[in-house]
């Protein structure tokens, strides 16, 4: 079953029982989730930032205005200038264009944000899904496997993995996979374990279809819904995380532009240019909040009763 | 004498639940408790009784949807029970069951189609037959295909449940079993579905075991009727005879308490009062008598077993009497 | 005017953002003292909102549109929210469908039905608690200090059946609006409740509406009786008379459907076609489609509600013309 089909899938937005004056609007899946969206402002603007951000990340070198000094060419002699028309977000202690770095420092947030995101929901899923089917040893076997590494705190895991492979983005992408696979597992148990008593599930039992196809073909299309939205939301928290490790000095390294890196070399000059620490941190806030608000936007699509 | 279709013997099921490690006894829902009868083929066996009687339980059971505690369940000469889940699947065919919601018995992510192509799929039958069965079998049900391409929410519960009785018999089922197929259906609807329920079996010779609590429409389309109470048959015999002469004081009270239209009763008598105790304890001896209007201190000892009470008819008490209702 | 409850032209809708959907249409009715009074119809029909209404407890999105509904002669609609606080559970109470989730899980019963005692009369722990306990005797409970310290989860559906009972009728009230009070409920429990509803009526004269789906439940314990179809009332009339006696072609179908002892082997009379999607727009009579007496009139126009007798009413043209098949 193609993904493409279960979001753009034909669905009619009369459910039985609906009787109105007006006759029922037939929309196709990507027009209904169109329809959502331009109701809602709040939905609207995390949309429009999220592309922003995307263009940012792919579009980089074209967009930004100084693309060197985005990647990491100093600029001494225009050190810590404030916002002006040459800079619209000022300049960094060597000089650097800070807009340019904002919008290079895109790249690691959405790119790690994604690869993480993924990675857990591909390692989770089937891991959910089997503990949840089946039951019994198995189920405590995975779910004590995973409470293991639930009780990893994830900076400590990232710590740990840095003094063992050295700092790096990379490096801070595999330590928070480790960290966030469980998550999905417990969800899409969880979800599996209520679906697997209904009805269409015993029916496909009784006709005799086989365990593995029962959970490809009836149980995991049903899931989906709630690991999209979680995935969703899941992606600003990453980015916090991934921001967060960079501060510390655990993920991307300089002279590469990292949001969290530029907060925390523009922390000793915040009284004076308070600009180079405060627009990533804008940025951060304004693409976690995007996210979320994304997230919940899906749920109301997702779900067929509910228009807001 | 006719050889039955399934036989069950002495079937037992029991639930554990959860806790009980301080006292390291397990606490334990005792579904069924040593149920026996026969399904003849071409009969309908209806079996009704209220909830805690065990009747949807047996229906899994039989078709071995639940795994049983003990006891077994014969078809064609076959322990079912004792099967691999492999060999399992190939007996699947011959046994169906349409369940109580139509619209949680579809994938809701599924087209109709999609849904019927699935048991023929499985079971490995020529795809170039997949279309012209499906369509023969939605016009036996009264439905058309232009309802194929639909998904199940956007269908009526009427419609969705002659889909669920389509997709169980494109299968050539002999034992189709109904858990309450019509009991989340207007009174309007039911009406079709009992009238489909009993064309088709005549039409096609199936097997039905009906488990229902409506004891109207069990009365209605069955041969037997079956009754059960706490986990054990109460009384068994042919559908004029439990309906017309019962002999367990169970199926008394329950005849007398289901509201029929033009009998208005004493008001100042409910036919039974108390309870249904709890399966997980259930009382000693006579699982009935501590709501029997005519139990005694034998009662409380010793279970009784099922008698012959009449052609056909067995009851499970140790004061048998028929009462003409 | 005897009536305890009158509902005059009733009109209720819900607000969607597609439309505006009517799920009450003109509805009329009325209940007197000491009587038990069932509105019947299957599912969709209205039935649960307008016994709603009554108390103003509709959900949100859904309103009444129009008409009155007199309670000993004043409109409820026109009362304050604090005036309508006063009425429910004192003068009108409510029993739902499904007792498990009409009682907080988290507080005993005794807890519950003290609150509601105390809220409506000002007794003191000591008395309300010997009033409660009296009352849970009366609705049949056995061992009522048992049942008083006990959490609904612990009661069988029956069981806590008989607490919403018990709590409906603890400030005495004189009208118990009671929406398939037995539906979740054993055949053998649903007699005793029954039972207990009819005792309640004729011992202490406490009337009850009674919305039901199940024409053997009217049979049984109901004196007057209306049916409902797509938001219509289609046909009044004494229990005993509309079921021997049906004049309205839906009230028949609904009485030709049922399996009863001696159709066996029949073909059951199904009635043909579905409840239509939009009967709000629909001009003619709501059942014409369906109908198997349809004639021309009856697509044109809705009819009135015709009598047959003084107390059997039907809204049907084949009434007016007095042609109604028997």
């Amino acid at each position: 079953m193609s993904l493409a089909k279960l979001f753009l899938g034909k669905r009619a937005e009369k459910l039985p029982g609906d009787n109105f004056d007006k006759e029922p609007v037939e929309r196709s899946g990507l027009q209904h989730t169109l329809y959502v969206i331009r109701r809602d402002v709040l939905a609207m603007f995390s949309v429009g930032w999220i592309a922003l951000m995307l263009i940012f990340a792919i579009f980089a070198p074209i967009i930004s205005p100084y693309p060197e000094q985005g990647r990491g060419r100093n600029n001494a002699d225009y050190r810590l200038l404030a916002p002006s028309s040459d800079n619209w977000m000022g300049t960094d202690e060597l000089g650097r264009d800070v807009l340019s770095r904002l919008i290079y420092g895109a790249r690691p947030a959405m790119v790690a944000s994604l690869i993480v995101v993924s990675a857990a929901m591909l390692i989770g899923t089937p891991l959910g899904a089997i503990a949840g089917y089946y039951g019994g040893w198995i189920d405590e076997v995975i779910m004590r496997i995973t409470d293991l590494f639930l009780a990893f705190p994830s900076l400590l895991l990232a710590m740990a993995i840095v003094s063992l492979a050295g700092p790096g983005l990379l490096n801070a992408v595999m330590a928070l996979v480790v960290s966030w696979w469980p998550w999905y597992t417990r969800l899409v148990r969880s979800t599996t374990r209520s679906l697997r008593s209904q009805y269409f599930v015993e029916a496909a039992r009784s006709i005799g279809v086989r365990d593995s196809v029962i959970i490809t073909r009836h149980i995991l299309p049903n899931t989906i819904t709630p690991i999209i939205v979680q995935a969703t939301i899941d992606i600003g928290t990453v980015i916090l995380a991934t921001t967060s490790l960079a501060f510390l000095g655990l993920g991307t390294q300089a002279p590469n532009a990292d949001w969290g890196l530029m907060i925390e070399q523009g922390r000793q000059y915040l009284r004076d240019a308070w600009w180079y620490s405060m627009f990533p941190g804008i940025a951060i806030f304004l693409t976690v909040l995007a996210f979320n608000l994304l997230g919940d936007t899906l749920r109301d699509i997702f779900d067929p009763r509910q228009y807001r | 004498m006719t050889e039955p279709l399934i036989q069950v013997k002495n079937l037992v099921k029991h639930f554990p639940l959860p806790g009980g490690w301080l006292t390291g006894q397990r606490r334990v829902v005792h579904a069924l408790e040593g149920i026996t009868l026969d399904i003849f083929p071409g009969e309908a066996l209806g079996l009704v009784g209220e909830s805690g009687c065990g009747k949807t339980t047996l229906g899994r059971c039989i078709l071995q949807l639940e795994k049983v505690t003990s006891g077994q369940v014969i078809f064609d000469d076959v322990d079912l029970t004792t099967l691999s889940s492999r060999a399992l699947r190939g007996k699947r065919r011959n046994m169906q069951i349409v369940f109580q919601n139509p619209l949680a018995s579809l994938s809701p992510r599924r087209t109709i189609q999609q849904s019927l192509v699935e048991p023929l799929q499985t079971h490995h039958f020529p795809q170039n037959e997949w279309l012209p069965r499906i369509d023969a079998m939605l016009t036996k049900v009264g439905l058309g295909t232009q309802h194929l391409d639909r998904y199940p929410h956007e269908l009526s519960g009427g419609q969705l449940q002659r889909i669920s009785v389509a997709r169980a018999l494109l299968l050539e089922p002999e034992l189709l079993v109904l858990d309450e197929p019509t009991s989340a259906l207007d009174v309007s609807i039911q009406a079709q579905i009992i009238n489909l329920l009993d064309e088709l079996r005549h039409e096609i010779g199936l097997t039905y075991l009906f488990i229902s609590h409506d004891l109207s429409v069990v009365e209605h389309l069955s041969d037997r009727i079956g009754v059960m109470y706490l986990g054990k048959i109460a009384e068994i015999g042919k559908t004029e005879d439990i309906i017309n002469q019962p002999s367990h004081p169970y199926t008394q009270a329950l005849l007398q308490s289901v509201p029929k239209v033009g009998v208005k009763r004493d008001s100042n008598h409910a036919p039974l009062e108390g309870n249904v105790p709890s399966p997980i304890n259930p009382p000693s001896g006579c699982r009935f008598h501590t709501r029997c209007p005519i139990a005694e201190t034998l009662c409380q000892q010793e279970e009784p077993q099922l008698e012959i009470t009449g052609a056909g008819q067995f009851s499970a008490c140790h004061f048998t009497h028929k009462e003409t209702v | 005017m005897n009536n305890l409850l009158e509902i005059e032209n009733l009109h209720i809708a819900f607000d969607t953002p597609r439309g505006q959907l009517r799920v009450a249409n003109d509805i009329s009715l009325s209940i007197n003292p000491g009587e038990i009074f069932g509105l019947v119809g299957e599912s969709g029909c209205g039935k649960s909102v307008t016994g709603l209404s009554i108390l103003q407890l509709i959900p949100r999105p859904g309103k009444i549109t129009y008409g009155r509904i007199l309670y000993q002669g004043e409109n409820l609609l026109q009362k304050s929210k604090k005036q309508m606080r006063q009425i429910r559970g004192d003068e009108i109470a409510m029993i739902f469908q499904d007792p498990f989730t009409s009682l907080n899980p988290v507080f005993k019963i005794g807890q519950q039905l003290s609150d509601v005692l105390r809220h409506h009369s000002n007794l003191d722990k000591k008395e309300a608690q010997k009033r409660i306990l009296a009352m849970l005797d009366s609705v049949g409970l056995p061992d009522v200090q048992r049942i008083y310290q006990s959490y609904p989860h612990e009661l069988s559906g029956g069981q806590q059946q008989r607490v919403m009972i018990a709590m409906a009728l603890i400030s005495e009230p004189r009208l118990i609006i009671a929406d398939e009070p037995t539906t979740a409920l054993d055949v053998t429990i649903q007699a005793q409740i029954l039972r207990l509803l009819r005792n309640l009526c004729d011992e202490h004269g406490i009337s009850v509406l009674l919305i039901t789906h199940d024409l053997g439940v009217v049979s049984e314990v109901c004196d007057r009786s209306a049916v409902l179809y797509a938001g219509k009332v289609v046909e009044t009339a004494p229990a005993d008379k509309l079921l021997a006696n049906p004049q309205h072609p839906y009230s028949q179908g609904l009485l030709a459907a049922l399996p009863v002892s001696g159709k066996k082997g029949q073909t059951l009379q199904a009635i043909e076609g579905t409840v239509p999607a939009n009967p709000g727009a629909i001009q003619g009579c709501v059942f014409a489609s369906r109908c198997p007496h349809v004639y021309e009139k009856c697509y044109d126009a809705q009819p009135d509600t015709y009598p047959v007798t003084t107390q059997h009413h039907a809204a049907c043209y084949l009434v007016e013309e007095g042609v109604a098949h028997d």
